[in-house]
């Protein structure tokens, strides 16, 4: 009996490095949201993702941005974002603000770094603003399997993405599943009291801006929630610190190289001819994680948890950098 | 109980030999899959044998299915995954389509065909994990990610070796794999899982487990060891060497280690295969490499894989049968 | 997964081999600490269970609500007396339906101390795990562990400070041919008797958190090797 290599589409092997995908749709949401759906530039199938998970638009060719997607991933026919216009340095929203149906867009695979617990015996999920798309991709997910949720969404008056759409999917606000705030006082008023009284068991997931990341997660830990019951995700570059210059020395060779403060480490590794594998280059993705043998870490990246960036093990060269004036690097 | 059959139906040319150097170190081994060619599923000529063999033992014993209603989803993720495998793999035996939120299923070699759909328990005839499950030869067993560690949570086992997937269902990665000398000092274990935790949804590895055993026994498990093990134990007390080079087998086996797309749980997939002593020995570069092997294990690293006895036998059987 | 015929190691708990194993399943017993928590529920199995749960939230902050429930220090089966009526009906005995009628009342924030001997205070972890609990929510305390050094086995050992207990001590043993566990009193390596099948089993280090029992090793009629 002879095996060959998988021809059915959509078998695991369809999944290459980088999707060939073409603008299908182009929707304006609100003033500031744009929601794109991306299909198959060969009209053939996209792979399938856990909720949580994004999609990297390469919108140079040496520039990832990631956005969440809003589907549910199970057999999706295209994929769908929404890309908040923001005055970036880079430029990347307004790339996305730009396309229209019919360009030829270049993506990484979509990759998870926001699932859902699948232990959890109810999911608690809190949105602020954009934040909004991944979790509209896990209640989705719960919807369709018919988990114990509850949807915190904040937002500014007037710039409710998805709301509708919201409404109809998790069963009206009042009783249903979705609590929608205009205003971050008025979340506050309503998931500050929640926060102390979920049963065991719950699990937490938080996106949005990171000052709001932070105060709820704050909260979280302020009221005892243990560690692993609070998930979430970040949007947006990391925010960066002052720049001091070091030496980042390779274990393999002992070669050394001089990071100067306006360059990053990953930048630097490049430059002397160093092969260290990225995407996003802003501290999100993980892909550029370097096992780290001698020295202090000053993370700045939102990939690493508390332990392991205790540990010390570790470093995201595209944004951290070392907390003295030497870093060794298992390279 | 005492079988001597051939090794393997595919012939020795197919057959995973899981040595790489003469020097053993206990690793994790991991290689993408497909690296080398091979296929994630195997349907052989052996595949109604096995899978009737895998019936008799669900029948006697139900238990080696086990079930988590947290992992639902993952069920029905596996269910597509392997039967996307399999199709794309043995176009010819097995023919898997959707649409519009229907499935179609066709498997030729057992003469079945299913429609269902996708995601509703109430369109299969018992659940998804154990509907797939009794169509491949492989044992499956499914993680769940959580607390930042992989935990075997559920899981079809019928051809375990040495352990049972009752005792350590719902245990962590680290705690199954626990008691293996050296390894944890090395960390081997503890860089594997975290490896686990890195794979991207869509992602394979394949890695390749060995040992030795007196007969060509497929169950191996400790649900059965009154089935097998007296006959193991005497056998180990009283073998001639002639009893070594008639019954002992080489048991590998092919680990596949997939992360799956929808529900993100890592699914395990184990096909055990034998090759006896006596067809090792016909091919001298295996027997130089086993017996190089076996030479330079180290005593906790052969105690733990049960080869105090059997070692010095086999390379014993293997040096002069291969004229080493 | 182990890939052994026989992974028993040879020989006593402390010889060479023995010691050798990194015994990650074996339950080891640091001693314990009280974290912070919104609410506190310590079940308690047996009087010096009480004791070392108390002594511990001696440590609580002052306005945190703390709540003990006194069991007694063996685990009620089906069919046991059940003075209480805790016990539900089709259930698992009375101490595992009202663990549960407690756990399933609790909230995020809470910490759930549960002291007393190790079999039981491990069972009770493997019910508090189906309720929802993760390990960082839970602190266990083993009464067995707690003795001080010199005092009579059975004692908690290890260089870490983080002992297991070792010697005789009650153990729930899992024998494989039964799928069923039984409550012993043994050390790790030595045999006992399954009532479900008589089969002789050896206590192995291989520990299963959710079965709450250790795995019998099967050691076969005459002397293990």
């Amino acid at each position: 009996m002879s095996a060959r290599r998988p021809a059915s589409p959509g078998a695991p092997e369809a999944r290459r490095a980088d999707l060939a995908l073409v603008v299908a749709g182009v929707t304006q949401l609100t003033e500031d949201v744009r929601q794109l759906t991306l299909a198959a530039r060969d009209g053939g199938p996209l792979p399938c993702y856990p909720p949580g998970s994004h999609l990297g638009l390469r919108w140079r060719p040496d520039r990832v941005n990631s956005y969440s997607l809003t589907g549910d991933g199970h057999d999706p026919a295209g994929y769908t974002l929404s890309v908040l216009r923001t005055r970036d340095s880079r430029g990347g929203s307004a790339w996305a603000h730009a396309l229209r149906p019919g360009d030829p867009v270049d993506a990484v695979a979509p990759r998870s770094a926001f699932p859902v617990a699948a232990r959890a015996r109810r999911h608690l999920l809190v949105a602020g603003g954009i934040g909004i798309t991944p979790l509209l991709s896990h209640a989705r997910w719960h919807v369709r399997w018919g988990a114990d949720f509850v949807l915190y969404y904040g937002f500014q008056p007037g710039r409710a993405a998805h709301l509708a759409e919201l409404r109809a999917l998790c069963g009206g606000q009042r009783g249903g599943r979705l609590r929608a705030f205009a205003g971050r006082d008025a979340l506050w008023a309503d998931l500050g009291p929640a926060l102390a009284r979920q049963p065991l068991g719950t699990q937490l997931y938080v996106c949005g801006p990171l000052p709001m990341i932070d105060a709820v997660t704050a909260e979280a830990r302020r009221l005892h929630w243990a560690e692993s019951r609070i998930r979430s995700e970040a949007f947006g570059a990391c925010a960066d610190g002052p720049r001091a210059p070091f030496l980042a020395t390779l274990a393999t060779d002992g070669r050394r190289v001089a990071v100067s403060a306006g360059e990053t480490l990953l930048e630097a590794l490049e430059r002397d001819g160093v092969p260290v594998p990225s995407l996003c280059r802003s501290g999100v993705c993980g892909e550029c994680r370097t096992p780290v043998t001698a020295g202090r870490v000053d993370h700045r990246d939102l990939v690493l948890s508390a332990a392991e960036r205790a540990s010390g093990d570790w470093i995201m060269p595209c944004v951290s950098r070392a907390a003295g004036d030497e870093v060794e690097l298992s390279l | 109980m005492t079988r001597t059959g051939p090794s393997d139906f595919t012939g020795l040319a197919g057959f995973p030999f899981p040595l790489a150097a003469d020097a053993y170190r206990y690793t994790a081994n991991l290689r993408p899959a497909g690296a080398g060619g091979e296929t994630v599923t195997r349907v052989g000529p052996d595949y109604a044998e096995l899978i009737a063999e895998r019936a008799r033992i669900l029948r006697a014993d139900p238990g080696r299915l086990i079930r988590d209603p947290a992992l639902r989803a993952a069920e029905w993720d596996t269910l597509r995954y392997l039967m996307r495998r399999l199709s794309g793999e043995y176009p010819a035996h097995f023919r898997y389509a959707e649409a519009g939120g229907q499935a179609r299923w066709e498997n030729r070699l057992l003469g079945t065909a299913a429609g269902f759909t996708p995601g509703d328990p109430a369109s299969l005839p018992c659940g998804p994990l154990e509907f797939i499950g009794r169509q491949v030869v492989e044992d499956l067993v499914l993680l769940d990610e959580r607390e930042g560690h992989l935990w075997a949570d559920a899981g079809l086992v019928t051809f375990a070796s040495g352990w049972s997937f009752p005792f350590v269902a719902g245990s962590s990665f680290r705690e199954i794999h626990g008691p293996v000398p050296q390894a944890n000092a090395d960390g081997v274990f503890a860089r594997a899982e975290a490896f686990l935790l890195r794979l991207q949804p869509g992602q394979a590895y394949r890695r390749l487990n060995w040992a030795f055993q007196p007969f060509r026994v497929l169950d191996h498990s400790m649900d059965a060891a009154a089935s097998w093990m007296p006959e193991a134990d005497a056998f180990l007390a009283t073998a001639t060497d002639a009893d070594i080079a008639a019954h002992v087998h080489l048991r590998v086996e092919v680990q596949h280690l997939i992360r799956l797309e929808t529900s993100a749980a890592v699914l395990f997939l184990i096909d055990t295969r034998f090759l006896s002593l006596a067809d090792l020995a016909t091919v001298p570069a295996w027997s130089a490499r086993v017996v190089a092997v076996l030479r330079g294990l180290p005593a906790d690293i052969a105690a733990y894989k049960g080869l105090t006895e059997l070692r010095p036998r086999i390379i014993d059987c293997l040096t002069r049968q291969a004229g080493l | 997964m182990t890939d052994a015929i026989r992974s028993t190691p040879q020989g006593t708990p402390d010889s060479g081999a023995w010691a050798r194993l990194r015994w990650t399943s074996v339950p080891r017993w640091p001693a314990p600490a009280l974290p912070p928590a919104a609410s506190y529920l310590a079940c308690c199995f047996g009087g010096e269970g009480e004791r070392r749960a108390r002594a511990l939230l001696s440590g609580a902050e002052p306005d945190v609500p703390v709540r003990v429930e006194a069991f007694a220090g063996r685990w009620s089966a089906p069919g046991d007396p059940d003075p209480a009526g805790d016990a539900q009906a089709g259930g698992q005995g009375a101490t595992d339906s009202r663990l549960r009628a407690l756990f399933d009342a609790c909230l995020t924030g809470v910490r759930v101390i549960l002291a007393g001997p190790e079999s039981v205070v491990m069972r009770a972890a493997a019910v508090a795990k189906q309720c929802g609990a993760t390990s960082e929510e839970l602190v266990l305390i083993a009464t067995e562990a707690a003795r001080a050094p010199g005092a009579a086995e059975p004692r908690a050992s290890g260089r870490d400070g983080a002992g297991h207990v070792a010697g005789r001590a009650a153990r729930r043993v899992f024998c494989a041919a039964c799928r069923q566990s039984f409550d012993t009193f043994a050390a790790l390596a030595d045999i006992v008797t399954c009532p479900g099948c008589d089969g002789r089993l050896i206590v192995d280090h291989r520990f299963s958190r959710p079965h709450a029992a250790y795995f019998g090793w099967p050691a076969g009629p005459g002397p293990h090797r």
